[in-house]
Parts: structure tokens; C-alpha cells; sequence
């Protein structure tokens, strides 16, 4: 986007605000303080994050070691079982202490004579014993530590439960690489009330910052968004937006949902109660109602599920399905919607597509014509197509002037006949104010054709280029917009 | 001199006198746009002492480009959150009122007071106008970075700077 030129008005306000007074002198001050203050805090918040670290390292390593444990005593387990199939015929506790060779058996009466092994007994290092030590065949591996084998009587208390296979990290300790957040294309008008909410996080006020997928919006009464490509959206209740491939994706939590993404290129996906919805290229408005999910579209091309919707008309998707078309009723939810604009010429440069070099001149953002009879014409670049509901404001001053002549040229066209034909469509009155600026507003749609006053533009119509003629003295035009409204 | 990138990167390796020379370059303009966003002094000089206490807390959040219009970002966003905040809280806060300035020699002339009238005026505009043509006209920031700092696109920025400069000259035009 080429760079504003400069203007007279940027001078005086940028005298104007550099000759404010600036930071008073009491900020730095100020300033250190606060860090001051701060960097205490963060050295003992540093303390308390190794004390804790140090802690959380300690639960790990016991972890660790009674996980091995474990894992040693299931691995050996199996050639002890016998052994306690046939000791359970004895009185003693079937927990007693259990020893992981095969050549206990001359020992039974050891467990009958133990009194049953309590927890916090079997938690104590047992001094090494003679009858425990069974140094003959050993087939297995003896345990080396009293402890491992008096852990034995109370496995469920004590030791793990079964899932001694990979020690729990504690919380906090894992490092996930985070995901990159795609950021989405558009941003909030405005300043609503608005909150948002990310998967995990809390709900904030919306403070102008970027948004990205995934984020949750929350309104209180209608928040309009600008869309990529110049679209528009509102919404009253709660959203989630997400990128949906290449599309936009809305989830309606709660209430409407308006989307005019007619022309922009960027398709839409909107999904509510679970019901999918798609917008390639039109206008739509989507409710949520309870279960159900009632979409209407105004125009373009809309599917809910599988089933077209019909401009003018509304569709509801329930647990039965989709249901009958309906008349598409006026709502006042959309009342008010911000103009989308299509096109706007300031005359600060030229524009983009030039203009006719008349004799009409730039001056501070204005195009002035003084050339009797005269006009001022410029072409559209890139050309602009005609949206339902486009109206044409200008602000522009006439002095001495009698009659004014608007036309909209249409792109070449080709006609059944093969030929390249431009079709112009015209409106012509007498301005009521002299010598003061005036703002017009036209609605394109009704501006007949110069050869068929019974033609009109409609939707998809190709304008290319714009002319005002005047009758009189002097013609300015401060700007001209192409905006839609609904 | 040293430039911003040089100074955040001293500042990152925990250099006090980085931090002074940042402020002492940035602090005026910082504020000035604060209070423009604001337009209450209390709320500014909080938001421009936010802005440069999350760069000396995270250095790293900077990373390259203008400085300054980081810093006009951060507290843009910390103003506008909190005068949503103090939305909530009306009875607290009364209406906002340019900030009172000490009589000086200059404003006795009449250009000073024109001057005043000008910034008076600028903070009738919406925000997104007056923060528009404050960054472009008075700080000098290209529209991609003026749209960076409000968030928005170079095109709203232009309509944001064309509006303002179109009210300007409504109301100061035929005497400048």
C-alpha cells in the first residue's frame, strides 16, 4: 500500500503534540522504584522456585526407587508363589515375609512365630538372619537389601499399586514443546465489550491484542469483526474461531452469528449444536437455538449439512435433520451492521486507475474542476463488482452550479452479438446547496441505464469507471466511497 | 550511539544502564502517546511505566524493529485495558480531562493556545483516529507500523488517518 503523502494537518498536530509536555520528571523515579520493588520480589520468588524444584526432585528419586523396587519384586514374584500357595495352609498371615528363593521351604515356622508384620515395622531395616540367608543352590538372585523383601506385606499401602512399569513425572516438570498459534485474519471494530478465553486459560477483557485459533469470544450486546478481504461479521452470545483449513471457522456457543463474506475470497465454515455450515461466498445469519441450528441466508451461496439454502430464505438442522425452507424474516439483530466498503477514493494521490487529466487538479486531498462545461472522471482499479445493498456516498461542494450528471461505466461486457460493449448507467439532479460542502448517498441499484431506464445494476455487475459532469462554475469532490450496507 | 536492538540485548545480559538510556530516549514519546490514548494522566503514565517494565522483565519480547513503536504498543494495549477496566468502575473515575498543564510563557501566545486547541481536539476523536494520525503525523511511524501498533490493517490505518486529517481541516483548515 503506497506510503500517505504529507499533508498540512500532519505538520500542526505534529506541532501540536511534540510541544506537550512529555514525561514528567518524577517518572523515572518512579520507574526504578517499581523495578526495585519488583526485582525483590523476584529474587525471593527465585528462592521459593529451588527450594520447590529441590523438593519435587526429591519426590522423583523416592519415586524412582520404589518404582524399581516394584519392578524387581514383580519380575521375581512368580517362583515365589508356590511357596505361598503352600505356606497359606499354615496360620501364619499370607503377607508374611516372603523370600524370593526356592529353597525357603526348611523355614516355615519363621513366619508362624513372627507376630503379622505391621507397616511401619516392615518399613524398618530388618537385621540380616541367619535363616534368611539361604546361601545354597540359589537359582535366583537373592535380594541384597532386607528392606526390598519386608516391603512385602502391605504392596497395596505402601508400595505402588500395579503400575510400577515408568516412574510419574511430577506436574510442572514436563516440557511440552508448545504449539505455534496461527493467528486469524480479522480483527474487532470498535470497542465492545468483549472477553476471550483461550483452552486452559481464564476469561479477559479483549484489549485490542491479535487473536489466534482456538480462542473463544464472549460479547455483551452486537460485536462486528473486519474479515480478510474486506468481509464483515457480528455476533451477539459466544463464539469459537478457528482456522478451518483455508477457511474461517466459527463454532456458535451461544445466540447469532452474521457473516458477509460475499466477494472476499475467504470462505467461511460455521458449526453449531454440531450442525456444519459452509460459506463459500454470500451472506448469512446463524442461530442457536437450544438444540437446533437455524441458518438463513441474504445472499450468495450457503449449505447447512448437505442441503443448499436458498437466498431469502432459512433452514433448521435438529436431531430429525434439516428441515423445510422458510421466508428469511427481518431481524433486528442486524440492524445497524457497519458499511463494508468496497471502494473509497480520497483524491490525496491520484487514484490507482487514474484519472481523466481534464483540467481537474489535486488540492490537499481534494479534486477540483473549474473548466466550463467540465467533469470529473477517474477509473476504478481493480474494477468493482456491485454487492446487494451498494450505495455510492460522496462529499463533494459545487459553486455556481445548475446541474450535476453522475455516470457508472460497466466493464467491457461482451453481448450475445460478440461485441465489446460498455453499458453506463446515469443519474442526474440539480444540487440544492451552493458553495458548501455536501455529502450524497445513492443507492447503485437504482440507477437506471442510460439506454434502458428499465435495466439497473444489480449483483455482479462490473463498474469500471466514474464521471460527475456539472453545468456551471466549479466542482470539487472531497471523496468518493462504494460501501455495503444491509 | 547505541541503537534499541544493542540496548535490549545489554539489557538481556542484565545491564542497568541499558534499561536508563531507553528510557531517557523513549520515555517523552511514550507518554505523549499515552496520554493521547488515554487521555488521562494517571492512566498514561501508568501504561508508558508498564510498557517499560514488561521490556526489562522480558527483553526478549522485543525482537528487532522499531522499539519505540513496541513500546507504543504495550502501553496501548495496557491503556485500553485499563480503561475497559475502569468502564466497569465508573463511579471511581470521572470524566477524563486533558491533563493540566503549568502555565507557561508559550501559551500565552496565541499559536500555543492553538496548539492546545488542537490536542483538545484530537482527543475528541475516536481512538483509533487519534492514535492513527498521532503515531503517523507526530511520531513519524509508517502506516504498516502504525497498523502493527493498533492491530489492524494498512488500509484501516489510512482510512483512520484520512478521516482525522479530513476533521483537522474542517476544523482548523481555513486558518492554517
Amino acid at each position: 500500500m503506497s506510503e500517505l503523502p504529507n499533508d498540512p494537518m500532519d505538520d500542526l498536530l505534529h506541532r501540536a503534540h511534540n510541544t506537550a509536555q512529555g514525561a514528567p520528571a518524577e517518572f523515572k523515579g518512579r520507574l526504578r522504584a517499581r523495578m526495585a520493588a519488583e526485582a525483590g520480589a523476584r529474587r525471593r520468588a527465585r528462592v521459593m522456585y529451588i527450594q520447590t524444584a529441590v523438593a519435587v526432585a526429591a519426590v522423583v528419586v523416592i519415586a524412582l526407587v520404589l518404582g524399581l523396587n516394584w519392578q524387581w519384586f514383580v519380575s521375581t514374584r512368580p517362583t515365589v508363589q508356590p511357596e505361598t500357595a503352600e505356606r497359606s495352609n499354615t496360620p501364619a498371615p499370607a503377607e508374611a515375609p516372603v523370600f524370593n528363593t526356592p529353597d525357603i521351604r526348611p523355614e516355615p515356622q519363621l513366619p508362624a512365630n513372627t507376630p503379622p508384620a505391621k507397616p511401619d515395622n516392615s518399613e524398618q531395616p530388618q537385621p540380616p538372619e541367619e535363616p534368611r540367608r539361604v546361601p545354597e543352590p540359589e537359582p535366583e538372585p537373592t535380594p541384597e537389601k532386607p528392606d526390598d523383601v519386608v516391603e512385602q506385606p502391605k504392596p497395596d499401602d505402601t508400595v505402588e499399586q500395579p503400575k510400577p512399569t515408568e516412574p510419574k513425572q511430577p506436574e510442572g516438570t514436563e516440557v511440552k514443546p508448545e504449539e505455534p498459534r496461527r493467528a486469524l485474519q480479522l480483527s474487532v471494530l470498535g470497542e465492545p465489550k468483549l472477553r476471550v478465553k483461550y483452552e486452559g486459560g481464564e476469561w479477559a477483557d479483549y484489549a485490542g491484542e491479535e487473536l489466534f485459533e482456538g480462542v473463544q469470544l464472549k460479547a455483551r450486546g452486537n460485536v462486528d469483526l473486519h474479515l480478510a478481504g474486506g468481509g464483515l461479521a457480528r455476533f451477539n452470545g459466544e463464539l469459537q474461531l478457528q482456522r478451518d483449513g483455508d477457511a474461517l471457522g466459527f463454532t456458535v456457543l451461544d445466540d447469532s452469528l452474521y457473516v458477509d463474506n460475499l466477494e472476499t475470497g475467504q470462505a467461511v465454515t460455521v458449526e453449531g449444536a454440531g450442525h456444519p455450515a459452509t460459506m463459500d461466498n454470500g451472506i448469512g445469519v446463524f442461530y442457536l437455538v437450544r438444540d437446533d441450528f437455524e441458518v438463513g441466508c441474504i445472499a450468495g451461496a450457503l449449505s447447512l449439512v448437505d442441503v443448499k439454502v436458498e437466498p431469502g430464505t432459512t433452514r433448521r438442522a435438529s436431531a430429525r435433520g434439516v428441515g423445510d425452507a422458510k421466508k428469511l424474516k427481518a431481524d433486528s439483530f442486524l440492524r445497524g451492521i457497519p458499511a463494508r466498503v468496497l471502494l473509497r477514493e480520497d483524491f490525496d494521490t491520484p487514484p490507482p486507475g487514474g484519472m481523466y487529466q481534464e483540467g481537474e487538479r489535486l488540492v490537499n486531498g481534494v479534486v477540483v474542476q473549474e473548466n466550463q462545461p467540465g467533469f470529473i472522471a477517474f477509473r476504478y482499479n481493480p474494477t468493482l463488482m456491485v454487492l446487494p445493498g451498494t450505495v455510492l456516498r460522496m462529499r463533494f461542494r459545487t459553486t455556481d452550479v445548475s446541474r450535476l450528471e453522475l455516470e457508472l461505466f460497466t466493464d467491457s461486457e461482451i453481448t450475445p452479438l460478440k461485441r465489446n460493449e460498455q453499458r453506463m448507467f446515469k443519474h442526474t439532479w440539480k444540487p440544492d446547496k451552493n458553495g458548501e460542502w455536501t455529502e450524497l448517498e445513492l443507492r447503485v441499484e437504482e440507477i437506471p441505464e442510460r439506454d434502458d431506464p428499465a435495466n439497473f445494476p444489480t449483483y455482479g455487475t462490473v463498474l469500471r469507471n466514474f464521471k460527475l459532469h456539472f453545468t456551471g462554475k466549479k466542482l470539487e469532490i472531497d471523496w468518493v466511497e462504494f460501501v455495503r450496507v444491509q | 550511539m547505541p541503537d534499541d536492538l544493542e540496548l535490549v540485548t545489554r539489557l538481556g545480559r542484565g545491564d542497568a544502564s541499558a534499561l536508563d538510556a531507553i528510557v531517557q530516549a523513549h520515555q517523552d514519546a511514550v507518554v505523549r502517546f499515552s496520554r493521547t490514548v488515554t487521555r488521562d494522566e494517571n492512566t498514561a503514565l501508568d501504561a508508558a511505566q508498564e510498557a517499560f517494565i514488561r521490556l526489562w522483565r522480558n527483553p526478549k519480547a522485543f525482537n528487532g524493529g522499531s522499539l519505540r513503536a513496541w513500546l507504543f504498543t504495550v502501553a496501548r494495549n495496557v491503556a485500553l485495558n485499563e480503561f475497559r477496566a475502569g468502564r466497569r468502575r465508573t463511579a471511581r473515575i470521572e470524566r477524563v480531562e486533558p491533563p493540566p498543564q503549568p502555565p507557561t510563557a508559550e501559551q500565552q501566545t496565541a499559536d500555543a493556545e492553538r496548539l492546545q486547541q488542537v490536542r483538545d481536539f484530537i482527543a475528541t476523536l475516536p481512538e483509533q483516529e487519534r492514535s492513527a494520525i498521532t503515531l503517523f503525523a507526530a511520531e513519524g511511524l509508517s502506516q504498516a507500523e502504525v497498523a502493527k501498533v493498533l492491530g489492524t490493517s494498512e488500509g484501516a490505518v489510512k482510512q483512520a488517518i484520512l478521516s482525522a486529517r479530513r476533521k483537522l481541516r474542517e476544523r482548523f483548515g481555513e486558518s492554517s
